[in-house]
């Protein structure tokens, strides 16, 4: 929120009295406006001013238009936001968002490889639970992946435009801007390169696996029996090899990213000296 | 019954060009939300009406659609072009929970019974959509669509 600036004129009051009561409120309001940056905040410091202080500085028919100008700056401040000030993300950002992401990820398969296990030791047909469990396991991994599989098909749709939002560095792919180092251009490149193909892998084995469970779903709500049958103990037998497969390429992915946070802040340190 | 109501138009953006005004954005940013909030109705709904109620839930999750479109097309340049990344991201979101359309055809067509497909259909489509609008709202604040005067 801008700072809104009081220009204080006082007029002549009638008593000693009145001025030091009305003055200290009106540095309280300028303060108010100066420090809080949230409409909320504002109004909680606002409301120190104590309501029989304020009255008497109200019976003060000379500094009312004051007051009212005031509660008027107060609230065009509060009302008016820079649209043209669009925050760009901070410079490596992207990357830390993009890591938990795939931390998440990694934790939704392992989930879903607990699940499977437990239906792989389960003795006989499947309890209604873990036939149940495992339609959620599969509805959560659909919601769950929803950012992380935007992020990864959107990565290798725009490649260099990703690089430049994660470094804040607009032409970084054409001259080197003072912030990086021009040395560690090649590599960070190089680094996002080894991030888009790690992104890609990643994508590649979830989307068989995911279809592979959305089918094991399907057969054991219509037949609790099917973990018994040949054909379905080699389907969760699959699941299992895949699934651990998604893990190792999200492992990967994720060791890929935070490199590159390492190598943006050397870059960034050695471009700053 | 996927492919006949994919049949139907969809429009991508209103038939007049809107402008882009902070006006504008905040009313098509109101839209967007009032219709995720039907998306989320009718999912809730859906699965008491067996397999007519997934009918809705695929209108409603266009309306969201076409929605969003308008959205887009009320910011200017400099927000398209500072957002571009996140709003593909969203795109693609919108396409990954529509996908829950198809699995359910295919599950139903696999055998699985109505209940559970159309109750898993209306989930993914519920949560789905919820996730994707906190997206939204966070690309938004970031963009400041619908601020100023």
């Amino acid at each position: 929120m801008p700072t809104v600036g009081l220009c204080v004129v006082l007029t002549s009051e009638r008593g000693g009295e009145a001025r030091s009561c009305c003055m200290t409120e009106v540095r309280l309001l300028t303060i108010a406006c100066g420090g809080a940056s949230t409409r909320p905040g504002l109004m909680a410091r606002l409301s120190h001013l104590s309501p029989s202080r304020m009255h008497a500085c109200f019976q003060n028919a000379s500094l009312l238009p004051l007051f009212c100008a005031a509660g008027f700056a107060v609230l065009a401040g509060c009302a008016t936001r820079d649209p043209d000030n669009v925050r760009p993300p901070k410079p490596g950002s992207g990357v830390k968002e993009y890591a938990a992401l795939v931390a998440e990820a990694e934790s939704d398969i392992q989930g879903s490889l607990r699940c499977l296990e437990n239906i792989r030791a389960q003795k006989g047909r499947c309890r209604p639970g873990l036939v149940r469990d495992l339609g959620d396991e599969v509805d959560r991994l659909h919601v769950d992946s929803i950012r992380v599989r935007a992020r990864v098909q959107v990565i290798q749709a725009r490649g260099d435009a990703y690089l430049e939002a994660w470094t804040n560095n607009a032409g970084l792919m054409r001259e080197s801007p003072l912030r990086l180092s021009p040395e560690s251009l090649p590599q960070i490149q190089e680094a996002f390169s080894r991030i888009k193909q790690k992104s890609q892998q990643t994508g590649d084995v979830f989307r068989p696996y995911f279809a592979g469970l959305r089918k094991l779903r399907v057969e054991l709500e219509k037949d609790p029996g099917a973990n018994q049958t040949e054909q379905g103990q080699q389907l969760i037998q699959t699941m299992r090899e895949e699934g651990v497969e998604v893990l190792r390429n999200l492992r990967a992915l994720g060791d890929e990213l935070q490199s590159f946070e390492r190598l943006l802040a050397t870059a960034k340190a050695a471009g700053n000296s | 019954m996927l492919s006949a109501l994919f049949a139907l138009p969809a429009a991508g953006q209103w038939p007049f060009p809107v402008p882009a005004t902070p006006g504008a954005q905040r009313n098509a940013l109101a839209a967007v939300r009032a219709e995720a909030k039907r998306v989320d109705n009718a999912a809730r709904v859906a699965p008491n009406y067996g397999a007519q109620g997934w009918g809705n839930v695929w209108q409603s999750f266009q309306g969201l659609r076409q929605a969003y479109s308008a959205l887009k097309s009320t910011m200017d340049p400099r927000q398209l072009a500072a957002g571009a990344n996140e709003l593909a991201e969203l795109d693609v979101g919108l396409d990954i929970i529509q996908e829950a359309f198809a699995n359910y055809q295919e599950n139903l067509a696999a055998g699985q019974p109505e209940r559970m497909a159309v109750r898993s259909l209306c989930r993914v489509v519920q949560e789905g959509s919820a996730l994707w609008l906190q997206e939204l709202n966070k690309v938004c604040g970031r963009l400041h669509v619908g601020w100023g005067a």
